[in-house]
């Protein structure tokens, strides 16, 4: 039995010894402290597969229901396994950006990996909510002091004021559920959802929605999306199209699909139209960036919708592909957007139109590059293609304009592939001539995701019998 | 071992202060700091009585469930916020202690009245007690400040008793046990205005104008003391006289405390936004909390005063916490946003304690700020103002524009980031940092009592 | 079992003998489909694996050995050992560890796909063959050239990837499992919407995969890539594998009532490859159109619900046309271009290579001993009389058009020999012996895969518009009489090829990607609405600042309002 506290202790002593690093400044830097953590976090994780996760439970305040209590529940599984190995790979990209004031960029990098875990693991709503903002807040920081010197604050703030108004619908979702059930606890509040009065349902239903719509984010509620994805520091967009994209779909399963499962199927027409209707905009606007980051940004968007379109069909099976979705997308935009970062240090340009015929002087990252692109669009046996397949096959059984989205991959290959013949094929530019490959470091971490990616496209069923709960 | 309880024991200090302030004058002596040390732990005491033994119960004061919670913060509050005023190698006068003192006291006594006149006169003692901790600290505009504050607390004061008179006229009675709604003009017409006379202590809108103006004038520890502690105490005779006195839960009440709370709300909120001065948002900051307490008191139900009562202890703590860091860079005339360059360069601490402060003001996780949020929220969805709430959200969505604006604009993160050069810190420094650090493990403790 | 024949190419190489290691694995996946095709020949066996399953429903695998499978695996891989051979030949200087990494990828995918079972692993092996596809044609990346076609290439096959996915997500939908088998068998108990919606979407993946009206565009541009990828991709096994889906889901698409239209997709295919073969100079881009042409041919086979005789053409066309690609590709080794006129300057005539294209540009126009003689009379046996008579007009068309090459090319008589090469001439030689005397295969083949044919008059009259076209052409192309008749006859060719059905495509394209810009520059304003409500707000807060301006009297007088209002809202209250 490993503890599930045990996770969450393993990175909050990282942040402590950070924190003390003062002391012993010369001879550890906190990139190696960050990686030992992380892969004391995996071994864990990995002794927990096998010999099952013990729950813990601290009673704090009982008067309003604050117990910290951590617990499996049935989508557990696989977003701690993407939160547990996504990180080990941003820290490459994070080691080589960031320069200044290294230490407490990894506090807050332990703090957003920490968070992230908790919310995955915690079975009392107020822990999940705190650690919930814990990672917003944490990621407003990383954008705002470490992103783009000019714009990256006005980005963190937007994103601030945008998440936090998910957040605070997500509160009154809690609050109204511990109203009537009395209770922050999940299992609790499950087996006591019919104590509910049917507006009340309605209303927090509504008011989980908003908060699903813009952490994921879908059609109007993702203003912000663009402009914190473009200026945070690349860690800060992986953080943010990798992990906390995925808190969205992970609230919505939960409390969407979990609670609230009616009132998903009563709306799940109009939702899976608002889908439908997402991914296929955006999929239009992606196509229209010609700035790679960009480009990617929308993109990872793109795969939200379909999530979204998975989860709101309420059907067993396309939760599950859009679990196996999230999981997957994770590692393939991680991948990316390590490929874009790497461009944009190599050649000084993110702008594809720019690049050109870096292929002859890149052939590794071009290989990545490939790799990343099919697998995004859902070639079969990497890893994007068994959710994609599980979600419109789910979907589809309970509404037929879910295939509509369909034709938003087939804009996400238009525009991929522009992005391959503008930047890899063709004629090398001149400027190009000195360009250097992938260094040794970089093709670990870029293998190491591709080997996630193959490994979950060719054995799905790794994942999907974790599933079982649903 | 009845006697052995905190408003006796503030008394009796304020009493021995003065004798031993005239012996010395007498004996010729120049030992002021003995008197200080004497006033901290009067202080120190009397929040240990108030743990141990409760609160005095008299006549025209009595216990309620929460009094012994309520004087126990403030106790807290004032006690640090004092040590931090003494830490200061000014010289202060004995004044001080005689003020502070008599102000700790009066807040202590409003929680435990139980009659109006009792109430009006810890308020006036409160009150007349903070003009003079304003005036006190001749700095600048601290004299414009106080005559703000004294001009129109006098007219709150004025209002208010003419507002209890008019009670006084409709019941035949001042005794919160034997008051009852009764329907009679004057008689609204006086609980009407006992709302805008609590409304200047409790800085509500319209009342609230002389707010920013004392705040920035008075030296910041002092703002500290006013705006936690002291408003504290005007939102619990709020409390005490629309809750326990006059249960009047008529739409009337409910619809004018609801206005009164959500302009407060949003009014605070966009003024805040659009200023320069970090004191300036401090005080609207603070101004908008009150808001929130009000919202919560409104609702008139147990849930609704007990989250009201969190809330206030949450926001006190909060503020007392900013405007104390905020006293160290004042020091260093760090004034506007933009200068904020150097906050680090006075104190490392200072500026994490302030940006902790500022986290749970904005509301947000693991901070007492949240939870305080969250039994309001709980209280008004238990009432059924759902939509009440979603416009709350609005506005908390403004505040944590400016707050995280301040943070952004004052490098506040940046800047303990960066801050390499190891300035030399004296004992003073050291002193006032414990105390900032205590008060924000409170902050974090604090949650084992919502 | 099935498995090792296909998981060897798997193994990639990166040794100095890739080409040694990718043509061994292809022979031996070759000589275990000729066991298999021996020992269970007329059998029916059924590999089955479970690649996932989730709420009872599983999602498996599984390949299928039939003859009809078993046989198109021995051509794909004997098509490939071919391919491999000449590739040898042609890919001397090229970056080998890529090129063989990726075509033995292709033939295992193709392999792959054509002995699936399961709707999904057809699907899965669609995809790869797309995949390797466009980096094939995309191999010489640096060039502007195969950059583009590639791209173009595999956007549309994409859109029949996609619209396969469509399908077999509705079908799994109301059937419940992938497997090909059970749909056939069931196709009856399921509703017609779902009948038509799949079987027409099927057609649309099969029209595009095998570039037909209305996406044939992409094959002509894939001729960019390396000629032994057109070769193997392009003529024998990928486009090939459009007709196979529709052959092993013909009752679904009969079901569906398209075989009318498969038809007519089919002949409009057919017509618009002859005559644009007519105008084109490009020697691979000449047969590419003849390609398209062939597997109209099939397709109207298929429309016409006759499975043995599409196959069968399907062999044939890939034998011969192989072939030719591979002369082509000696053609440009030795003279360093494609260009037919240019060719014809090098005066070919009487070079070794004279005999085998005369074979395969016969076979195009099916002229007798030649086995796609024969492969016609089985391709045409269940056509009416509409159909027959299109047929012979087409007939001419390609005859016409495929000796137009021949003639030009081999005109002017050679004074010095071509250089021979054991890699090139082995798969030359060979292949053209079969297609010569494949003829009786025909008769042969009648136990694998049930082919109905018959010599009846039309496809006397049809060969004799064949001859008729081979006159033609000789009379134009190598007498050079008629000149004008030449030059109008390119002219309405060009005419077509200017008919702006590619621009139409390209403008698509284009409007996408402006639609693309307009929506970006939308988004870009949509998200910054919120913004600039905020700071509305803000403007007005500003204002409101100015009331609170530190004057006491003002304060006062707020006061004052307030209290009014305050007392003002009780009196109401009160009444």
């Amino acid at each position: 039995m490993v503890n599930l506290i045990l996770l969450l202790i393993v990175p909050a002593l990282g942040i402590l010894l950070i924190m003390l690093r003062r002391f012993y400044e010369k001879s550890i830097s906190p990139e190696l402290i960050v990686f030992s953590v992380m892969a004391v976090n995996a071994v864990l994780f990995g002794l927990g597969l096998i010999f099952g996760f013990g729950n813990f439970s601290v009673n704090i305040n009982s008067s309003i229901g604050f117990v910290f209590s951590l617990q499996e529940n049935f989508i557990t599984i696989p977003f701690l396994l993407l939160a547990t190995v996504v990180p080990i790979a941003i820290l490459l990209f994070a080691a080589k950006e960031i320069k200044e004031s290294k230490n407490i960029f990894y506090i807050f990098y332990l703090l957003v990996y920490l968070s992230v875990i908790s919310v995955f693991v915690s079975s009392n709503l107020l822990v999940f909510f705190i650690f919930w903002e814990v990672a917003v807040l944490s990621l407003f920081f990383i954008t705002g002091l470490w992103g783009d010197r000019e714009k990256g604050k006005k980005a963190a703030m937007k994103f601030l004021v945008f998440t936090q108004f998910g957040s605070l619908t997500l509160l009154a979702v809690f609050i109204l559920l511990f109203i009537y059930t009395g209770s922050f606890n999940l299992s609790v509040i499950a087996s006591k959802m019919s104590l509910l009065p049917s507006y009340i349902e309605y209303i927090a239903f509504f008011l989980l929605l908003i908060t699903v719509m813009i952490k994921m984010p879908i059609f109007p509620l993702h203003g912000w999306l663009l402009d914190s994805y473009y200026y945070s520091p690349s860690s800060g967009t992986m953080f943010l199209s990798s992990m906390l994209s995925k808190l969205g779909g992970f609230a919505f399963i939960l409390f969407g699909f979990g609670l609230f499962r009616n009132l998903l199927i009563t709306f799940r027409l109009p939702l899976i139209a608002l889908g439908v209707f997402t991914a296929v905009y955006i999929a239009f606007t992606a196509s229209g960036q010609k700035d790679l980051k960009k480009l990617l940004s929308y993109s990872s968007m793109f795969y939200m919708a379909l999530v979204f379109i998975g989860i709101s069909s309420g059907v067993n099976i396309a939760v599950a592909g859009s679990v196996l979705l999230m999981v997957s997308h994770a590692f393939i935009i991680t991948l990316l957007f390590g490929i874009s970062y790497i461009l944009l240090q190599r050649t000084g340009t993110n702008d594809t139109a720019s690049m050109g015929g870096i292929m002859s002087k890149m052939p590794i990252l071009s290989f990545f590059l490939f790799f990343g692109v099919f697998a995004s669009l859902g070639i079969p046996g990497l890893s994007n293609f068994p959710g994609e397949l599980l979600i419109f096959i789910g979907s589809y059984s309970v509404a037929g304009i879910s295939l509509i989205a369909i034709f938003g991959i087939m804009l996400s290959t238009n525009y991929y592939l522009r992005v391959i013949k503008q930047s890899l094929f063709g004629q090398l530019k001149k400027s190009f001539s000195s360009l250097k490959d992938m260094s040794r470091i970089e093709v670990i971490t870029m293998g190491f995701l591709s080997f996630f990616i193959l490994l979950i496209g060719l054995f799905p069923s790794l994942l999907i019998n974790t599933l079982g709960g649903l | 071992m009845g006697y052995l309880n905190p408003q006796y024991l503030l008394f009796a200090g304020i009493l021995a202060i003065i004798l031993i302030d005239f012996l010395r004058h007498s004996a010729k002596s120049d030992k002021k700091t003995f008197l200080h040390y004497i006033t901290a732990v009067i202080l120190g005491l009397a929040l240990v009585f108030d743990v141990l033994y409760g609160n005095m119960n008299i006549s025209l004061f009595s216990e309620v469930s929460y009094s012994q919670f309520v004087t126990g913060f403030m106790l807290f509050i004032s006690f640090f916020v004092y040590l931090f005023i003494i830490a200061d190698k000014n010289d202060h006068s004995v004044a001080l202690d005689i003020a502070y003192l008599s102000a700790v006291l009066g807040s202590t006594l409003v929680v435990l009245s139980s009659n109006l006149i009792s109430l009006f006169l810890s308020i006036e003692l409160l009150s007349i007690a903070s003009y003079a901790l304003v005036y006190m600290y001749k700095s600048g505009n601290a004299l414009e400040g106080a005559v703000k504050y004294l001009s129109t607390g006098i007219i709150s004061m004025v209002i208010l008793i003419f507002g209890i008179s008019l009670i006084y006229a409709g019941a035949g009675t001042l005794s919160f046990s034997s008051l009852h709604v009764i329907s009679y003009l004057p008689f609204i017409a006086g609980v009407a205005i006992v709302i805008a006379g609590l409304g200047f202590k409790s800085t509500l809108v319209p009342f609230h104008m002389w707010a920013p103006d004392t705040y920035e004038a008075s030296k910041s520890s002092v703002t500290a003391f006013i705006s936690s502690v002291s408003k504290a105490a005007g939102l619990i005779a709020m409390i005490r006289i629309f809750f326990f006195a006059l249960p009047v839960s008529s739409t009337f009440v409910t619809v004018l405390f609801l206005s009164i709370a959500l302009i407060t709300i949003f009014l605070s909120a966009f003024l805040a936004s659009v200023q320069d001065r970090i004191k300036r948002i401090l005080a609207y900051s603070s101004i908008s909390q009150a808001g929130f307490a009000f919202i919560s008191i409104a609702v008139l139900t147990t849930r609704g005063i007990n989250a009201a009562v969190f809330y206030i202890f949450a926001f006190a703590v909060a503020d007392a916490i900013v405007f104390l860091a905020y006293d160290m860079f004042e020091n260093k005339k760090i004034i506007y946003k933009k200068q904020g360059g150097s906050i680090t360069q006075v104190s490392r601490i200072g500026a994490i304690t302030f940006f902790i402060g500022i986290l749970s003001l904005a509301g947000f996780p693991p901070t007492i700020g949240f939870f305080g949020k969250l039994l309001i929220f709980y209280a008004l969805f238990s009432s059924g103002y759902f939509a009440l709430v979603i416009l709350t959200f609005f506005a908390l969505l403004v505040s944590t524009f400016y707050y995280f604006n301040i943070l952004s604009e004052m490098h506040v993160v940046d800047k303990i980031i960066k801050n390499k050069n190891k300035v030399k810190i004296k004992t003073e420094q050291r002193i006032k940092e414990t105390i900032l650090i205590i008060l924000t493990l409170s902050l974090f403790a604090g949650v084992i009592f919502a | 079992m099935l498995l090792s024949a296909i998981i060897i190419p798997m193994l990639k190489e990166r040794k100095r003998l890739n080409w040694l290691v990718a043509l061994s694995a292809t022979i031996v996946s070759f000589l275990i489909s000729t066991f298999f095709f021996i020992s269970y020949f007329n059998k029916s066996i059924i590999e089955s694996y479970n690649w996932f399953s989730f709420n009872g429903l599983s999602f498996s695998l599984s390949l299928i050995g039939n003859n009809l499978t078993i046989f198109m695996a021995l051509l794909v891989s004997f098509i490939s050992i071919m391919v491999l051979f000449f590739a040898g030949a042609y890919m001397k200087k090229e970056r080998q560890a890529r090129f063989y990494s990726e075509m033995s990828f292709f033939i295992f995918s193709m392999l792959g796909l054509v002995l699936s079972n399961s709707l999904l692993l057809f699907f899965i092996f669609w995809e790869f063959v797309g995949i390797t596809s466009y980096l094939l044609i995309g191999f010489w990346y640096d060039r502007e050239g195969p950059a583009v076609s590639s791209k173009k290439a595999l956007i549309i096959t994409r859109i029949g990837d996609l619209s396969f996915l469509a399908a077999i997500i509705i079908i799994f939908s109301s059937l419940k499992t992938f497997s090909i088998s059970t749909l056939l068998s069931s196709i009856y108990s399921l509703p017609m919407s779902v009948i038509i919606l799949a079987g027409s979407l099927f057609t649309i993946a099969a029209l595009s995969k095998a570039a037909q009206f209305p996406f044939y565009t992409w094959l002509i541009d894939a001729m960019e890539g390396p000629t032994p990828v057109s070769s193997l991709l392009h003529s024998a096994t990928m486009v090939a594998a459009g007709a196979y889906l529709l052959v092993r889901l013909l009752p679904l698409i009969s079901a569906a009532g398209l075989q009318n239209l498969i038809v007519i997709f089919g002949f409009i295919t057919a017509f618009i490859g002859a005559l644009l073969g007519l105008r084109e100079r490009h020697l691979k881009k000449i047969l590419a159109y003849s390609t398209i042409e062939s597997l109209a041919f099939m397709f109207m086979a298929i429309g016409t619900l006759n499975a043995g005789g599409a196959i069968f053409y399907l062999f044939t066309h890939a034998v011969f046309k192989s072939m030719l690609f591979f002369i082509s590709g000696a053609l440009a080794l030795s003279f360093g271009t494609y260009d037919v006129y240019e060719l014809s300057k090098k005066k070919l005539r009487g070079t070794w290579l004279t005999i085998p294209a005369f074979i395969g540009f016969a076979s195009i126009s099916a002229i007798p001993p030649f086995m796609s003689f024969f492969a016609h009379s089985a391709l045409t046996y269940n056509f009416n009389i509409f159909e027959n008579m299109a047929f012979v007009i087409v007939a001419f068309l390609t005859a016409l058009f495929s000796f137009r090459a021949f003639f030009v090319i081999f005109k002017g008589k050679a004074n010095k020999g071509m250089k021979k090469e054991f890699n090139l001439l082995f798969p030359i030689i060979l292949l053209s012996i079969i297609s010569t005397i494949g003829g009786v295969f025909l008769f042969f083949f009648n136990d694998i895969i049930n082919i109905a044919y018959s010599f009846d008059v039309f496809s006397f009259i049809a060969l004799a518009s064949a001859l008729l076209g081979v006159l033609v052409s000789y009379e134009f192309f190598y007498l050079r009489k008629g000149q004008s008749f030449e030059s109008k006859m390119s002219q309405i060719g060009s005419r077509l090829a200017n008919y702006r059905y590619e621009r139409f495509i390209i403008a698509i394209g284009n409007a996408i990607s402006d639609l693309g810009f307009y929506f970006s520059r939308f988004d870009y304003m949509f998200s910054n609405v919120m913004s600039r409500a905020a700071e509305s707000t803000f403007i007005l807060s500003s204002k409101t600042r100015e009331v609170e301006n530190g004057d006491a009297f003002r304060y006062i007088t707020a006061v004052i309002i307030g209290l009014t209002a305050i007392i003002l809202v009780a009196l109401i209250f009160i009444w």
